[in-house]
């Protein structure tokens, strides 16, 4: 045998970025000047520049079950979110309280009141899955981890705080309904004409009750924004069948060929998350400015997730034209403060005309 | 409306905790108590700084979806304020016992386990402070944490500590928290709001939390957290080092 | 201090340059409660006192409270847990990881001849290495001497838990003057015969041929940490004990 090869003390990018991501993220983002090298520009360790959002693919109606999915697609991160419906008779809400009037206008009491409707009877069900094997840290077996629970209830409150879903288009009715202006109408006026003596106010028999559930296929980092994206098209994509309402037996059926009906949905609004990384790691504190450095990357991956401690999320809507903040959590450092995210509404709102325009392909 | 009610609190309540403290202020009542740095189990350990693990337990039923994201994000505020670089592999347990939240006056509501429940974060995050203050752990800095409704109309567009009927009715939600070198630690916020009016809700919440200390105060915003903070911990060190 | 008026300080906050103290020839020390952050900046840790002494030209928070955090020189009592080839592992609070005490670490111990501690035995020792990453190491010899200078095992009597603070105070070299603690003397003067180790960790060990006596030394050190008694208090307490015992 030849003698071996003399030890060598440089490694391949790839080995140095497993032993130690930190320095190797750092060394990307603040590339050394060299004099024979031209300055390389800051990049991360994907090839993306700090403010670069990976791009997204999404794909509705795969799903031939749900009422509605989508599956979405940021980079390596895969989330897939089915729409199902199921009908909620009134009868088996154990606090059941009739409202005496639904405003048909869009004011704002209304709407508000139809929040309240959703939240009472829990309307809109998420939830999320990662799936064993969408990255190495989801063991089998395990109960839901933290970021799932965290991920559902960010969403469930998403849903109910932006009100992407009117509670007008969840309630199924028995009998005629003159004014309102979307539903049921159909089948309202079939009963119309049954008991049409009988000068009977609609009725609200049921509701239907969304299940939203997220599966994510793949986890390379920031799963907040590739669910909740999911979550908005399947709901785009959600079509419920109309109902009949069987007033003798009392029971509400939909036929297989059933015509159906796109649910409306209120906005687009769309997360957009960013993480920080500081230029000190382990190291001591200083209070002078040198090792202070930082980075705000968007749309984290994976493993500038884990080099990463604050993190913020901003979920804006820019349909009406105005930028209309829906959300907004930064926690985990003192790094961005209120400039930051006066800026940062500028790099939300870029996000927002990508997402927009590949949910409208 | 609730504003002008000073908050209270009691520190080193429970004799077998290393810290604990009781903190009231807008109908939450909520008591912490910190034990560590303790031996951190192997699945914790983490080799360069100690965990820093929150529980939150609500006041009726058991902890759901809810307080896993709340004890997320108390663990990420708190573990910026806990020197957790001196103490690698150990764990430092915070746990939170919320014992009363206020009465609403809206009475179909069922307890909706997923729902987020903002206004809480506050009164979480001072008796984790407290408790913390109280079991002497070493700490960065200290922070004061509020919460700011806006609300439609009113004579005050903007609601500090607002009750549970004026939350309902409010188009935006915002708890933020700042540290004691007036840092923005935690920004929460939920709704429908602009930039320019999460402006100034910031503003409204840093007087709250970082006021400096003037006696005669005209328009009182609310609360002065961090003198709050200071004269409760004073207090508690002249009872402690009553021999001096 | 030049100020009558205590200086309380919170975690965070500055520190008035003109309170640190400054001294020509010794280095500044910094006790605990404070960190330095480099170049210059002092922040407190924890809230308590802050205290200086100028003539020593070090700085430190008082404060009462709190676990137990292991620092080099600290005298601590111990529970062996068990006992290992070379060493024995030691708990000093509760839910912290071991301390090590190793088995030559006594006076006149060798290979052949160490002493045989079952576990749940009560040391007095002295904290030798108390490093972050690692798990404090303990010695209950001098290592300049060789001689025990009075720690190595408790035997008989009793461990008692006190605060900190207390057990900060009993170990003052004037406990009475500067620590106002005078309640251990008191019962001394009043005939009782006992002796006690105190460990900074918050344990007191009491020992004495008489049971009664333990318990009564244990219940007036107990009293006088909960109550905050003062010395006229600790006074009346020595009193009522003794003669609730005769």
């Amino acid at each position: 045998m030849a003698a071996a090869a003399p030890p060598s003390l440089s490694f391949p990018r790839p080995v140095f970025a497993k032993l130690s991501p930190h320095p190797y993220l750092l060394r990307t983002l603040a590339p050394q000047v060299s004099p024979d090298t031209p300055t390389p520009k800051p990049s991360r360790t994907n090839g993306r520049a700090p403010h670069e959002a990976r791009p997204v693919y999404i794909h509705t109606s795969s799903l031939s079950h749900a009422h509605g999915s989508a599956l979405v697609r940021v980079g390596d991160t895969t989330v897939i979110c089915g729409v199902r419906g199921e009908i909620l008779p009134v009868t088996s809400i154990p606090q059941y309280r009739p409202r005496a009037d639904f405003g048909e206008d869009d004011d704002e009491e209304t709407r508000r009141a139809g929040r309240g409707e959703l939240k009472d009877y829990d309307l809109l069900v998420p939830n999320i899955e990662l799936a064993t094997g969408c990255a190495p840290q989801f063991l089998p077996g395990v109960p839901p981890s933290t970021l799932a629970q965290t991920i559902s209830t960010r969403v469930y409150s998403l849903l109910h705080s932006c009100a992407v879903v009117d509670a007008k288009n969840l309630r199924i009715w028995a009998s005629p309904v003159v004014t309102k202006p979307t539903g049921c109408d159909d089948d309202a006026d079939k009963m119309e004409e049954d008991d049409e003596e009988e000068e009977e106010k609609p009725e609200l028999v049921a509701y239907w009750v969304l299940y939203v559930d997220i599966l994510v296929v793949s986890f390379d980092g920031n799963p907040f924004d590739a669910a909740w994206m999911a979550v908005l098209a399947a709901l785009r994509d959600t079509k419920l069948p109309v109902v009949t309402w069987d007033s003798d037996r009392g029971v509400a059926f939909c036929s297989r060929n059933a015509e159906k009906r796109k649910l409306q949905i209120k906005g687009l609004p769309v997360a957009c998350t960013a993480a920080v990384f500081l230029e000190k790691e382990h190291g001591s504190e200083t209070s002078g400015e040198e090792n202070n450095r930082h980075w705000i990357l968007l749309d984290p991956d994976r493993s500038e997730e884990t080099l990463c401690g604050e993190t913020i999320t901003m979920v804006v809507d820019c349909e009406g034209g105005e930028t209309r903040l829906r959300s907004l959590e930064k926690q985990g450092g003192t790094v961005i403060g209120r400039e930051l995210i006066r800026g940062f509404a500028g790099v939300a709102e870029k996000r927002w005309r990508e997402v927009k325009g590949a949910m409208s392909k | 409306m609730a504003a002008s009610t000073e908050p209270e609190a009691a520190l080193s309540v429970l004799p077998r905790a290393d810290g604990s403290a009781t903190y009231a202020h807008a109908g939450y009542t909520v008591m912490g108590s910190v034990n560590g740095p303790i031996e951190a189990s192997r699945r914790d350990e983490h080799p360069y700084e100690a965990h820093v693990d929150v529980i939150v337990r609500p006041a009726a039923g058991v902890g759901g979806t809810r307080e896993r994201h709340l004890e997320s994000i108390l663990q990420s505020s708190l573990s910026q304020l806990i020197l957790v670089k001196n103490f690698p592999r150990q764990l430092i347990q915070i746990v939170l016992q919320i014992e009363a939240t206020p009465e609403n006056d809206y009475v179909n509501t069922k307890l909706v386990q997923a729902s987020l429940n903002f206004p809480v974060v506050p009164a979480l995050l001072q008796t984790a402070i407290l408790a913390l203050l109280s079991a002497a752990v070493p700490m960065r800095e200290t922070a004061a944490s509020t919460v700011v409704a806006v609300v439609p109309q009113g004579a005050k567009r903007l609601l500090v500590d607002p009750v549970p009927r004026d939350l309902e009715a409010a188009h935006s939600v915002h708890v933020l928290a700042f540290t004691s070198q007036d840092e923005l630690l935690l920004a929460e916020s939920e709704g429908d709001f602009t930039v320019k009016e999460w402006d100034e809700v910031y503003e409204a919440a840093k007087e709250i939390c970082c006021r400096p200390r003037t006696l005669d105060e005209e328009n009182d915003v609310g609360p002065d957290l961090r003198h709050f903070l200071r004269t409760t911990l004073e207090e508690k060190v002249a009872e402690d080092l009553y021999w001096k | 201090m030049a100020t009558a008026q205590p200086l309380y300080v919170l975690p965070g906050d500055t520190i008035d340059p003109s309170l640190i103290p400054t001294h020509k020839k010794l280095p500044l020390r910094l006790g605990p409660g404070l960190r330095h952050i480099p170049p210059s900046a002092i922040v407190p840790t924890v809230a308590g006192q802050l205290v200086a002494d100028h003539k020593k030209n070090s700085m430190w928070v008082e404060y009462n409270g709190g676990r137990y955090i292991p620092a080099p020189n600290d005298l601590v009592i111990g529970q062996i847990q068990r006992s290992a080839a070379d060493f024995y592992f030691m708990n000093l609070t509760p839910f912290t990881s071991n301390a090590t005490l190793p088995q030559l670490a006594f006076e006149g111990a060798t290979k052949k001849n160490r002493p045989q501690l079952a576990s749940g035995a009560l040391v007095y020792a002295r904290v030798v290495l108390a490093n972050r990453h690692m798990d404090p190491e303990l010695e209950c010899v001098s290592s300049s001497t060789g001689k025990a200078e009075g720690l190595g095992p408790l035997t008989g009597g009793m461990a008692f838990d006190v605060s900190l603070g207390l057990a900060r105070r009993l170990l003052m070299a004037r406990s009475r003057e500067e620590g106002k603690v005078e309640i251990l003397e008191l019962l001394g003067a009043e005939g009782l015969a006992f002796e006690t180790a105190v460990g900074r960790n918050g344990k007191v060990w009491v020992g004495s041929d008489s049971a009664k006596t333990i318990i009564l030394v244990g219940r007036a050190l107990r009293e006088t940490d909960d109550g905050k008694l003062d010395v006229d208090q600790q006074k009346k307490l020595a009193k009522r004990l003794i003669r609730e015992m005769k």
